[in-house]
C-alpha cells in the first residue's frame, strides 16, 4: 500500500510578517584551515544599539564591513556604531593548526535599545589534510618482469581535504627522477602553441594582457618552491583571473578555446591516451593528487640508492613542511624504469 | 563720484543676487546605479527637476564616464517623451569626452527629466573594491559534496551617502572549483586504464629495433573484448565536462544561481588535462543596498556523476 501523501499548504504571508523583527546570522559550517571564512548579520524591523562578536583562534579578524565605530579586544569585536542599519559584514582569516579538525564557535550578541540581548552561536569546523608516511624497510626490490615491488613505502592522507604533493629525489640522492622524454616533449610543444594562442587573445582583449604576462612569470617558477608570501600573491592572482573570466563571457570562451586549439594542434591519438593515463595516475588515492605522476626512477644497474623528498600543499596552497625520507636501497635483476609513485602503497 | 558708482554697482549686484536666489534650482531627485557584472556594464540613472525658467543661462548637466556606450534622456512630466535633442557629446580641447544635457534645448514644458547612461567598466578590480567574496575550497556538508559561497558589500554607507536611491550589483560571480578527481579515481576501472597504458606503451615506442617487441602486446590488445572502444569511452568521458552536460550534476541553492562552468586548470600544472581534475563553476547572486549580503550552496551531485561515468563504461562493454 503506498504511503499516504500529505500536503501542507504554505500560509500566505500577512503584512505583520514583514514587520516582525528578524535577525539572521551567517557562518559557514565547515572550512579548510587557511581559507578565509566570511560571516554576516542581517536584521529587519529592529533598532540595534550595539553588537558584540566573540570568536577563537585559529580564526583571526580580517575585516569588518559597515561599522563606523568598532573595537577589538583579543578575540571580541564590539561594534558601537553602524554606518547603515540592518547589516554587518565580517571576514575572518583562518590558519593551520596541529589538530586535523577543530571546531570554532562564534558568538553574536545583539543589544537592543531597551537592553534586551539577542544571542546566537554558530560554529565552523576547520579541517586540513595530513600526510602519514611509514617506511617499513629501507630496501625495496623490483621484479623487472612482473613489475611487482616488494617493501613499498606507505603513504596515506589521514586528514580531510585534498593533499597535493610532489615526489622528488633529494639533491644528494645517487638515483634521480626523470620525466619520460615523450611526455616532456608534448608539454613543451603544447606550451609553445598555448603561448601563441594566448598572445592572440591578449591582443583581442587588452584587459587580459597583464594577466597573461603575469601567468608567464608564474609559469617559470616551480610552484612548490614558492614562499608563503608568493603563494598568497599567486592565490590572489588566480582569484583575479577567475573573476576576470567570470566577468566577460567572450573572454572566457576565448580563454577556453585557446587551450582547446593548443591541444588540438598537438592531438594525436596517442596524446589523448597519454592525458587520461596522466590524470588517472596523478590520483594516487582518495584526496591525494600527485603533481608529477609520470616522473620515473631510473635504475641503471642492478642496485642503487634513492633518497626521496616530498613537498606538499592543499587547496588554498598553504605551506607544509617538506618530508625527507631515509635512503632506500633499490634492487632489481636488471636496470629498470619505474614511476616514483609506484614505490608507495597508497592508503 | 567713484564712491557713488561703487555703491550703485553693489546695489545692482545685490538686486541680481536676490533675483538669482529666487530662481528655482535644478534638483537631483534620485540616482540609481545598476552594475551588470557579466557584461561589465554600469547603468546610471539620474532623475532631475529642471524648472522651465532661465533655461538659457542654466549649466548643462554633464555625465562623464570612461567608456559611455549610450545616453538617453526622457521627460517624465507633463507626459513621457524622449528629449534626445537636448543631449550633445562634448569634446574638450584636451580630448576629454563627455555627454551633456543642455536645459536650453529642452521643450519648455518638460521639467522632470530622466537621464540614463550605460558605460563599460574598464577595470575588472572595481568589483573587488565593492564586494567581499569568499568560497569553500573543499566540499563539506553531510555527504561532503557541498561548497559554500558568499558575497557581501564592503561599503554600503558610501553608496547610500552619495544619494543613490538604488544600488544594484547584478550577477556578482563566485567561481567554485569542484573537484572531480575522486569520482574518476573510484569509478574508472583499473583494467580500462591498464589497456590504455599498454596501448600507449606500444604506440610510444619509436625505436624501430624495439617496435617489433611490442607487436605481441598489440595482438593481445586486439583480442580484448572491448578493443577499439577505449577511444569512444574517452570521447564520451570528455563530453561529461561540457558545460551543458556538467551543469546537470550541479545544483545551486539560496541566494546564488548557476551561471556557467568550464574545465578547470590546476594552477600547479600545465598543460591542461583533457579530462580535468576539477571543473570551475560560476554562480551568481545580486547584491543591493537592501540585501547587502548573499550566501549560497553549490551541490555537486557526485553520485549522479559516478552513475554517468559507469554508464559510459558499461555501454561500451568495458
Amino acid at each position: 500500500m503506498p504511503a499516504e501523501s500529505k500536503t501542507t499548504l504554505a500560509k500566505p504571508l500577512q503584512a505583520k510578517d514583514f514587520l516582525r523583527p528578524r535577525v539572521f546570522t551567517y557562518l559557514p559550517d565547515e572550512g579548510l584551515q587557511g581559507e578565509n571564512i566570511p560571516s554576516h548579520i542581517l536584521w529587519n524591523n529592529i533598532k540595534v544599539e550595539s553588537i558584540q562578536i566573540s570568536f577563537r583562534p585559529p580564526l583571526k579578524l580580517k575585516d569588518v564591513f559597515n561599522a563606523e565605530s568598532w573595537d577589538i579586544h583579543d578575540t571580541t569585536i564590539v561594534i558601537n556604531k553602524l554606518e547603515v542599519e540592518g547589516y554587518v559584514g565580517l571576514s575572518f582569516e583562518s590558519s593551520k593548526v596541529s589538530d586535523l579538525e577543530v571546531t570554532v564557535p562564534v558568538e553574536y550578541l545583539i543589544t537592543l535599545p531597551n537592553g534586551d540581548i539577542i544571542k546566537e552561536i554558530k560554529k565552523v569546523r576547520l579541517f586540513r589534510p595530513q600526510l602519514e608516511l611509514k617506511v617499513p624497510t629501507t630496501s625495496i626490490s623490483i621484479d623487472a618482469n612482473t613489475g611487482f615491488i616488494k617493501g613499498r613505502l606507505k603513504a596515506k592522507n589521514v586528514g580531510r581535504g585534498t593533499l597535493i604533493m610532489r615526489i622528488s629525489a633529494a639533491e644528494d640522492s645517487p638515483i634521480k627522477l626523470e620525466t619520460p622524454p615523450e611526455h616532456r616533449e608534448f608539454a613543451e610543444r603544447f606550451m609553445s602553441d598555448l603561448q601563441i594562442e594566448m598572445s592572440k587573445l591578449a591582443d583581442e582583449f587588452p584587459v587580459f594582457k597583464p594577466y597573461w604576462d603575469e601567468m608567464l612569470i608564474w609559469d617559470k617558477k616551480e610552484f612548490m618552491d614558492l614562499s608563503a608570501e608568493e603563494r598568497s600573491k599567486f592565490t590572489q592572482y588566480l582569484n583575479n583571473l577567475a573573476s576576470l573570466l567570470a566577468g566577460d563571457k567572450k573572454l572566457l570562451l576565448g580563454f577556453v578555446e585557446a587551450y582547446a586549439k593548443a591541444f588540438a594542434k598537438n592531438t594525436e591519438l596517442i596524446e589523448t591516451v597519454r592525458k587520461i593515463i596522466s590524470v588517472y595516475e596523478s590520483l594516487v588515492a582518495k584526496d591525494v593528487l600527485l603533481l608529477n605522476p609520470l616522473d620515473e626512477v631510473i635504475l641503471l644497474d642492478k642496485e642503487g640508492e634513492l633518497a626521496l623528498e616530498i613537498s606538499q600543499t592543499d587547496r588554498v596552497l598553504d605551506t607544509y613542511d617538506d618530508v625527507k625520507l631515509p635512503r632506500i636501497k633499490l634492487t632489481s635483476p636488471k636496470g629498470i624504469r619505474v614511476p616514483a609513485y609506484r614505490l608507495f602503497e597508497w592508503g | 563720484m567713484e564712491k557713488e558708482l561703487a555703491k550703485s554697482l553693489f546695489k545692482v549686484a545685490e538686486y541680481v543676487y536676490k533675483i538669482w536666489e529666487k530662481i528655482p534650482k535644478i534638483k537631483v531627485l534620485n540616482q540609481e546605479i545598476t552594475i551588470n557584472v557579466p557584461e561589465s556594464i554600469v547603468v546610471y540613472n539620474l532623475a532631475v527637476s529642471i524648472p522651465s525658467s532661465f533655461r538659457s543661462i542654466r549649466n548643462p548637466i554633464e555625465i562623464s564616464a570612461p567608456s559611455i556606450i549610450r545616453l538617453s534622456a526622457s521627460s517624465l512630466h507633463p507626459f513621457p517623451r524622449t528629449v534626445r535633442e537636448a543631449t550633445r557629446e562634448v569634446v574638450y580641447p584636451d580630448g576629454h569626452r563627455a555627454y551633456a544635457l543642455f536645459p536650453e534645448f529642452l521643450p519648455p514644458e518638460c521639467d522632470l527629466i530622466s537621464l540614463t547612461t550605460s558605460y563599460q567598466i574598464d577595470d575588472p578590480s572595481l568589483l573587488d573594491d565593492l564586494v567581499d567574496r569568499a568560497k569553500g575550497h573543499e566540499p563539506s556538508g553531510p555527504e561532503k559534496n557541498e561548497y559554500w559561497m558568499h558575497a557581501q558589500l564592503k561599503h554600503p554607507k558610501a553608496l547610500r551617502d552619495f544619494g543613490f536611491g538604488r544600488f544594484d550589483l547584478n550577477d556578482v560571480d563566485v567561481t567554485v572549483d569542484v573537484g572531480v578527481h575522486n569520482e574518476l579515481k573510484t569509478t574508472l576501472p583499473p583494467a580500462f586504464i591498464s589497456r590504455l597504458k599498454t596501448f600507449f606503451g606500444v604506440m610510444a615506442e619509436r625505436d624501430p629495433r624495439r617496435q617489433h617487441l611490442a607487436l605481441p602486446k598489440l595482438r593481445q590488445l586486439a583480442k580484448e573484448k572491448t578493443a577499439g572502444r577505449e577511444f569512444k569511452i574517452l570521447v564520451d568521458l570528455e563530453g561529461l565536462f561540457m558545460p551543458g552536460t556538467f551543469s546537470r550534476y550541479i545544483e545551486v541553492l539560496k541566494d546564488f544561481r548557476y551561471s556557467d562552468c568550464y574545465k578547470g586548470k590546476e594552477c600547479y600544472e600545465l598543460p591542461i588535462e583533457i579530462i580535468p581534475k576539477k571543473v570551475n563553476v560560476i554562480s551568481r547572486a545580486d547584491l543591493t543596498l537592501d540585501k547587502p549580503a548573499a550566501q549560497g550552496t553549490l551541490i555537486y551531485k557526485n553520485n549522479l556523476f559516478i552513475e554517468a561515468i559507469r554508464s559510459i563504461i558499461s555501454s561500451s562493454g568495458s
